[in-house]
């Protein structure tokens, strides 16, 4: 927990009342900030909403493991969002994977919405506005106006996790400027035939290896002090337990190794939690036939995220739905230092896909209809409604409209 | 759809779900007839039937020499080279595929079932997503070893004969599923006959497009004509009709109701028109409020009736 423990704390007011006597506070990394709440050290998930919902971000140490989707495109979204925000904020990067090449994924990574960029987008918004307010000078609102100007947008101020705009690609002069590791897993068993240790999945093994290798050669390793220069490593793994990986878990109920992935997530863990690293895995949780292993593996990640889309289901034509794209669900958010965690307020949570940008925002019904409204367009919204409460599809299908 | 995925639409891993009730080969055919008249390589390995049975029901128009029948019918365990032993791995596809001459290359496996029953699924899933040029997201762009270019892999599935989880990962590998289901009008069995085609496909931009269509095979070329999907693609139906086709559609559920659920548009009209007896009409206000009102007050004994201080009986 060395690496839980050093929150580096570095702005009055901040700071944990209760600190070891001697500790040298982490000088600031780029990339990260103390939470406000333990002193921990936080990094960006690469979507700032997610990063509320989460209580202020991931923790440095920690594993955020996402429940794929039925078609993996949001999980995909949200995986490549934390690369992203990785390379913006100039941490280390290990990308492993057993079905894209990594320098692929890479290559598709967002473009950021730079601050200035941002800001200009929201100026251009504002002037707009002004033209208009001097022609028409409120008088009502004299009072006001001499107070300080609140920031319109979260992104403008901070440093901390930035928006991407999904329409466009990352540039290559910045993939350049990163350092980032690959592990493509069929690349590595053409390279290396044969191992089996451990009694593990040989893919496992070899991800394990390598991802050690590179915490303790590269310097993030927190138990042995480093004299150079701190970063951060983010990895990010792909379609862990998939068949790909040499696993079947998904293909049956009662697989030949039912605890090999469940190992490889307790090394994985113990080796995150002694080094400067934070990991995010998508796990086809839809796939896995037994449910006692999906249990397992959410008892042994910090923080499980599940993705729902609505693709080709039927709430993708509902009209209560017809805002988002899909709903998230909050399974586990890890307790660190202390007895309880942040609790996000709310459990609805539903995410959407606009033209450039992905938030999740709190679920809202949509607003009542007013009277003039048809009563057989509002029978409808209620009768979804009700289906949203129960939720239990099948219940709407077989009614049928008798007429007396 | 179909129509285009079998017009060289389909990329990457296309998956052919047949069942008992509805045969995929002449579907898997018909792939194959197009992708030999547009010039490709066609690999086709054969475990399920002869190679004169497969030929037998291709096109003769659809340039037989472009087709390259693997045999492992006749040679099941690998005897003589290409068998079940080497499919279960990668490289034995590359053995497979060796002499080809450059330019886009068609790998047809009929079938998969054969192979998943007698091989462990993940090393076969592992050798299906491993194939050149198959991953997702860069089709066709890598070549391949010998100049060649493995466009797509086209897979026939007996989709009953596997567990809805190992069907469940194939199609979470595949860019196109296309699963089969038999429909009431296809009585018929084998071309000519209607069948119905659930389409699903992965597009590059990270879309999916899902669609049901009919198709009948025809028996020249073009191989096939799609339908149009008419209105709602099949009637409601549960398990329950399906296990006997037809009683749908003589089961009246209206039968034994004791009153009309249906009403006809003159039986509605004079339903509106009658008054309902609680309804307050102008003409039944006028007769009740035309005798003009007159108010009836019998003072209380506690009434305060003096108007000098309202608050005199207040206890301050």
């Amino acid at each position: 927990m060395a690496a839980l423990a050093t929150g580096g704390a570095t702005r009055r007011g901040i700071a944990p009342s209760f600190r070891r006597a001697g500790e040298p506070g982490l000088a600031a990394l780029p990339g990260t900030r103390p939470s406000l709440r333990r002193g921990q050290l936080l990094l960006s998930s690469g979507v700032p909403s997610l990063d509320a919902v989460l209580g202020g971000g991931l923790a440095v140490g920690t594993l955020l493991l996402i429940e794929e989707d039925k078609y993996g495109i949001y999980s995909n979204l949200l995986f490549k969002y934390f690369l992203a925000e990785g390379i913006v904020s100039g941490h280390h990067l290990f990308v492993a994977s057993a079905k894209e090449d990594p320098a692929d994924i890479l290559k598709e990574l967002p473009a950021p919405l730079l601050d200035d960029i941002y800001k200009n987008e929201v100026n251009e918004e504002e002037t707009v506005f002004k033209s208009k307010e001097s022609q028409d000078y409120m008088k009502i609102a004299w009072r006001y106006q001499n107070l300080p100007k609140m920031e319109a947008s979260p992104a403008a101020s901070s440093r901390f996790g930035h928006y991407y705009d999904v329409s466009k690609t990352l540039s290559p002069e910045l993939l350049q400027s990163t350092k980032w590791h690959r592990f493509f897993l069929p690349e590595e068993i053409s390279l290396q035939p044969n191992i089996n240790i451990c009694n593990m999945t040989s893919g496992y093994t070899r991800l394990l290896q390598s991802i050690q290798r590179i915490i303790y050669q590269e310097g993030f390793d927190g138990s042995h002090p480093q004299k150079k220069q701190k970063n951060i490593l983010r990895i990010g793994i792909q379609n862990l337990g998939s068949v790909l990986w040499g696993e079947d878990i998904c293909c049956t109920d009662n697989p030949e190794d039912i605890h090999s992935l469940t190992k490889f997530l307790y090394i994985l863990r113990s080796l995150l939690r002694m080094s400067l690293s934070a990991c995010i895995i998508t796990v086809p949780a839809h796939l896995i036939q037994n449910k006692a292993i999906m249990e397992r593996v959410t008892n042994l990640s910090d923080t499980v995220v599940g993705l729902e889309s609505f693709i080709g289901s039927e709430r993708e034509t509902n009209p209560l739905y017809k805002d988002y794209h899909g709903l998230i669900h909050i399974h586990q958010i890890p307790q660190l230092n202390s007895l309880i965690c942040d609790v996000s307020d709310t459990k609805d949570l539903a995410f959407r896909l606009k033209r450039k940008l992905f938030t999740i925002e709190r679920l809202h019904l949509p607003p009542d209809l007013s009277d003039t409204v048809s009563r057989s367009s509002k029978q409808d919204l209620a009768e979804s409604a009700k289906l949203l409460s129960s939720g239990c599809g099948a219940m709407a299908m077989g009614k049928k409209h008798l007429d007396f | 759809m179909l129509g285009e995925l079998v017009a060289g639409a389909a990329e990457g891993l296309v998956l052919v779900e047949d069942t008992v009730d509805c045969e995929g080969r002449s579907l898997l055919q018909s792939f194959v007839a197009a992708a030999a008249c547009r010039g490709e390589c066609v690999h086709v390995f054969g475990f399920e039937v002869s190679e004169e049975e497969f030929r037998g029901c291709l096109d003769p128009r659809a340039a037989p020499h472009r087709v390259q029948y693997h045999d492992s019918f006749h040679d099941p365990l690998g005897w003589s080279g290409v068998g079940l032993e080497a499919l279960g791995a990668q490289e034995s596809w590359f053995q497979g595929l060796r002499g080809t001459p450059g330019g886009a290359v068609t790998v047809v496996v009929d079938s998969l079932s054969w192979i998943l029953l007698r091989q462990p699924s993940p090393a076969v899933c592992q050798a299906l997503a491993g194939t050149p040029a198959l991953m997702p997201g860069s089709p066709g762009e890598e070549v391949g070893l010998w100049g060649a270019r493995v466009q797509r892999m086209l897979v026939l599935l007996h989709a009953d004969l596997h567990p809805p989880g190992l069907l469940g990962v194939l199609r979470s590998l595949a860019r196109v599923v296309v699963a089969l289901a038999s429909t009431s009008q296809g009585l018929g069995v084998g071309r000519g006959s209607l069948h119905l085609a659930s389409v699903f496909q992965r597009m590059r931009a990270g879309k999916v497009v899902t669609k049901k269509e009919y198709y009948t095979l025809q028996p020249g070329f073009p191989p096939m004509s799609v339908e149009e999907p008419r209105g709602p693609m099949s009637p409601p139906r549960d398990d329950d009709t399906m296990a006997h086709p037809g009683t749908w559609l003589t089961f009246d559920p209206r039968a034994q109701l004791t009153f009309n659920p249906g009403v006809s548009v003159e039986q509605r009209q004079v339903r509106d028109a009658m008054p309902l007896p609680f309804h307050f009409s102008p003409c039944k206000k006028l007769s009740v409020l035309d005798q003009g009102g007159q108010i009836y007050y019998e003072p209380d004994p506690g009434d305060d009736l003096d108007d000098e201080d309202p608050d005199d009986d207040l206890d301050v």
